[in-house]
């Protein structure tokens, strides 16, 4: 800025010079030496002595180039200053991030370490989640064995005389059972209760033989698991 | 008048050469640039070498601090979940699960427990095998009694027993003199803990939300004293 207020001053005389040439006054004649008037190299000191003024009045093109020799020694300030203010920002930036990231970890540091002095809670807590869910794994497709020979059976009372010999039950709900009937009769009609219950998807006779004691019959087909499921 | 206008003359060239001299120093010289490209190099070098580098970092601070801030945020939940957990009452409820799936199943252990049940029931062994199956025990098991008393075997096993069963292929059959005999393949489990601790990070579930379960792992456990 001192910079600049120095070529204003220095241009300022320059700039208050009188564009028009000023009359010529007459010379003492006691005074041989002509008047010297100023010039810019040579500051005015004291009153003004009578002379001529022939400094030329600035053309518009030189006050563009004072001008712009002004402009270009700001944007030398200014460049400076930018300079300097990027740099402050990006390392004021730089380590405020740091200073609130590590703020930001020793308070994580604190709750980790009370976190951590729970840990058996969390263990047994975790014992507990991981049985119940692998109870649930086991459970989820698993049927009463005891509600579907019941079932067998109750359907076998319905029709007479029938009798079963064994009851097979696979885990994906497959099942045999095989047993004895008075007749054929028995044995269709024992067919159809089944084919017709809810509780059987599917039935087939898989074999059916008469003897001397009876109808001798095997079933296969498979179960329904709705009414079976394990609570 | 020739002598004036000579000395005029002179003066006005001195004048017109102070005022050259005067203009010429005001005109843009190289020396005047210098220091604003000095500066540009300068800010460009120390933009590869320091800026670019230190706001890249001071972003990844940023990522960091994100990432910190949902750390915290989620250690605290856990926190007030494991709070909000009575320790009296896990310390019961994992001792009561521990008995119903143990750490370790020990097959001599099984076999012995069926055995004994079976044996309530009067029923008679025809074939128990058991070994070491992933995360549990399981074997061929036959048994012979009264119908009643296979259909009541077959159900202590499934629903009263205080370890995990599952029942696999169960086939039931008429034997001689109202005898029925029961083969199956049946499976108890064990879950192996292995001593490390779980990460606090690790997504955190309640036991409370098995509430249901655990009451039937008490259940068993009381079958089981």
């Amino acid at each position: 800025m001192n910079n600049t207020q120095t070529q204003n001053q220095s241009v300022a005389p320059q700039q208050s010079v009188n564009p028009t040439p000023a009359p010529v006054t007459p010379v003492p004649a006691s005074n041989t030496q002509p008047p010297v008037s100023p010039t810019l190299a040579e500051p005015q000191k004291g009153p003004k002595t009578e002379g001529f003024n022939l400094i030329p009045a600035m053309s518009e093109e030189e006050k563009v180039k004072i001008k712009t020799k002004n402009t270009l020694n700001i944007g030398s300030i200014l460049s400076i200053i930018a300079l300097a203010s990027v740099a402050i920002g990006i390392v004021s930036f730089n380590i405020l991030s740091k200073a609130q990231l590590n703020s930001k970890k020793a308070s994580l540091s604190r709750v980790e370490k009370t976190t951590l002095s729970k840990m058996d809670k969390i263990i047994a807590n975790n014992a507990i989640v991981e049985r119940a869910k692998l109870y649930i794994k086991v459970k989820q497709d698993s049927f009463s064995h005891k509600k579907i020979i019941e079932f067998f059976t109750e359907i076998a009372t319905k029709t007479e005389g029938i009798t079963f010999r064994s009851m097979d039950i696979s885990e994906d709900l497959t099942f045999e059972i095989s047993g004895t009937g008075p007749s054929f009769e028995r044995v269709a009609r024992l067919w159809y209760l089944f084919g017709v219950h809810e509780n059987i998807k599917s039935i087939n006779l898989k074999s059916v033989s008469k003897d001397e004691f009876g109808a001798v019959f095997s079933f296969e087909g498979e179960l329904n698991i709705t009414n079976f499921s394990n609570e | 008048m020739g002598l004036l206008t000579s000395q005029s003359k002179q003066r006005r060239e001195q004048e017109m050469a102070a005022v050259s001299s005067k203009l010429k120093k005001t005109k843009l010289s190289f020396s005047d640039l210098v220091i604003p490209i000095a500066s540009g190099i300068l800010f460009i070098v120390l933009a590869f070498a320091v800026f670019i580098p230190m706001i890249t970092s001071a972003f990844e601070y940023l990522d960091e601090i994100k990432e910190t801030n949902e750390k915290i945020e989620q250690l605290e939940k856990f926190n007030k979940k494991l709070d909000s957990l009575d320790d009296n009452q896990l310390n019961e409820d994992v001792l009561t699960a521990r008995q119903v799936i143990p750490k370790i199943l020990l097959v001599s252990n099984f076999v012995y427990y069926l055995d004994e049940l079976a044996k309530e029931k009067e029923l008679k062994i025809s074939e128990l095998s058991s070994a070491d199956s992933i995360n549990g025990v399981s074997g061929p098991l036959g048994y012979t009694g009264e119908y009643l008393n296979v259909i009541a075997f077959l159900e202590d096993v499934q629903s009263v027993s205080p370890y995990m069963i599952r029942l696999e292929n169960v086939e039931v059959s008429a034997k001689k003199d109202e005898q029925w005999g029961i083969s199956l393949m049946v499976s108890g489990y064990y879950l192996y803990e292995d001593g490390e601790e779980p990460s606090i990070y690790a997504e955190f579930q309640p036991y409370t939300e098995y509430e249901d379960i655990v009451e039937i792992f008490k259940r068993k456990a009381e079958s089981l004293d």
